[in-house]
């Protein structure tokens, strides 16, 4: 579906350098903290910036050669951008029906009503629940076969974020074939609705791996120092210093839970996969 | 393109209020019979809600977003020239529908005359459209106005200097100017579209070019 095969873009002293793929019938999850290359990723895939090296495939086709006809495939939400807020959803109703072939106005004028989205009201004037339930009901809109959304649910409150992944979810449960690219800061977003996750980092994607292996798999092992000397290293991941000693991560959570059954360990969330592996150890500190 | 010229119909409509106050306007400005006035006037308003429509889509930073829909960017450019022309023409058969309904009030009015020099309104609308499309749609429409102060200057710098070097030589427009007058009103209307054609793709082909390398 989509296929970034090391791309490489330099912005002064920030390089991306990314390798990612996202199969058919999988929502793929791209986690990281603020400024770690999401956006610069997802800009990348989207052919919105040039590359200085790397390819970018979506559906079986290079990006520079995506005609405006592979593009009603595509379905795409971006954070920081969308339709002019001084239009409503009447008149985008009436922009989509001139751009795409397979959307359906009633269709969308449904959705956007049980969404309780005003239809002649200006978007500037709409909540941000409702502006951010309104970009993906646009780019659920039109049969497309990818969905690339950058942080569809930010800012959101819990309600509206779960009515958002509701939406996803039907999206998805429509046809097998499907698939989404989405990033988000909320973990429990992402645990609950991706198939597998990337973690980026300053540009660098550290870590890809199914989401069910990094809730069964992942854990957090806060070690004394006496423990921390004593344990088998090979499986940690990453090493913290901590008041109490330190905090560990493994992705081996089984084999220290069977050979160290003195040890203290938490259930490896997305939020400590974060700040762990995004940790970036001081001078005398642990990696 | 269809979506796109719905796009900034249905933004340029949002001003429906302002547009007929214009055209209000436009046609008391025109009461003193000189019917000439309207068809440059709304002809002019129509320019800048061509740059209007590229202020919109700067405001939201609306740009990316458009070009993740089924819109090439080279569509894009064009759009911007074409929904200009259809503006221009729409201003200026507004222009023909004030003069003619005034003509029947103002018995005075010298209508044969004002409808023979309305369509030169046309090429110097596209000559207009050619200098303030490119600059905003390349630079942005902040840093564009900076640019379009700083390129004009420098083209009436240039045209003074060159108007110097060719008296010097013996060559002077005024002289070629005024052999335009025996032409006909037909040729010279010909040779205006013909040049605004000629400049409006030039400016065209530049935004083409800009926006191809340009990054979000």
């Amino acid at each position: 579906m989509l296929k970034i095969d090391h791309v490489v873009k330099k912005y002064g002293s920030f390089t991306l350098n990314c390798d990612m793929e996202i199969r058919p019938g999988c929502v793929t999850g791209l986690i990281g903290k603020n400024g770690a290359g999401k956006s610069t990723a997802f800009k990348a895939a989207l052919g919105l910036i040039r590359m200085d090296s790397g390819t970018v495939e979506i559906l079986g086709k290079p990006i520079e050669q995506l005609s405006a006809a592979d593009r009603q495939k595509i379905g795409v939400v971006l954070s920081d951008s969308g339709f002019s807020t001084f239009l409503s959803v009447k008149d985008i109703a009436i922009i989509l029906d001139n751009m795409y072939d397979k959307f359906d106005r009633n269709v969308f004028l449904e959705e956007c009503h049980k969404s309780e989205l005003p239809f002649d009201k200006k978007i500037k004037e709409f909540s941000t629940g409702m502006k951010a339930k309104l970009k993906v009901l646009i780019a659920t809109s039109h049969d497309a076969s990818l969905l690339i959304l950058d942080e569809p649910t930010v800012g959101l409150d819990v309600v509206a974020r779960d009515e958002i992944l509701d939406l996803l979810r039907g999206y998805m449960e429509q046809d097998e074939n499907r698939s989404i690219l989405i990033s988000s800061h909320i973990s429990s977003d992402l645990e609950t609705l991706c198939d597998d996750l990337y973690m980026i980092d300053h540009g660098t994607i550290l870590l890809h791996e199914e989401t069910d292996v990094l809730l069964s798999d992942y854990a957090l092992l806060k070690l004394s120092q006496e423990q921390y000397d004593r344990i088998d290293r090979q499986y940690l991941l990453r090493c913290k210093d901590e008041s109490y000693g330190y905090a560990c991560l493994t992705n081996q959570k089984q084999y220290y839970a069977e050979n160290y059954p003195d040890i203290v360990m938490e259930k490896g969330g997305i939020d400590d996969l974060i700040l762990m592996m995004a940790w970036s150890p001081k001078e005398g500190e642990q990696l | 393109m269809k979506g796109l010229l719905v796009k900034d119909f249905r933004q340029i409509m949002k001003q429906r209020k302002f547009l007929l106050l214009i055209l209000i306007l436009a046609i008391c400005l025109n009461l003193n019979g000189d019917g000439s006035f309207v068809f440059g006037y709304l002809t002019f308003v129509g320019g800048f809600l061509v740059l209007n429509t590229i202020s919109y889509d700067e405001y939201d930073n609306t740009l990316p977003f458009l070009f993740t829909l089924p819109v090439e960017r080279r569509s894009y450019v064009i759009e911007k020239y074409v929904f200009g022309i259809l503006v221009c023409v729409v201003g200026w058969l507004a222009g023909l529908v004030v003069t003619l309904v005034q003509s029947l009030f103002l018995p005075d009015m010298p209508l044969q005359e004002i409808l023979m020099s309305a369509p030169v309104f046309v090429p110097i609308f596209m000559l207009m459209l050619s200098v303030m499309i490119p600059f905003p749609l390349i630079f942005g429409r902040e840093k564009g106005t900076i640019v379009m102060m700083v390129v004009m200057g420098a083209f009436i710098a240039l045209s003074y200097w060159l108007d110097r070097i060719l008296t010097e030589r013996g060559i002077y427009i005024s002289q070629f100017l005024d052999s335009l007058s025996g032409m006909t009103l037909g040729m010279v209307l010909l040779i205006a579209f013909a040049v605004a054609f000629i400049v409006l793709s030039i400016s065209c082909v530049a935004c083409l070019t800009a926006m191809r390398k340009k990054e979000f």
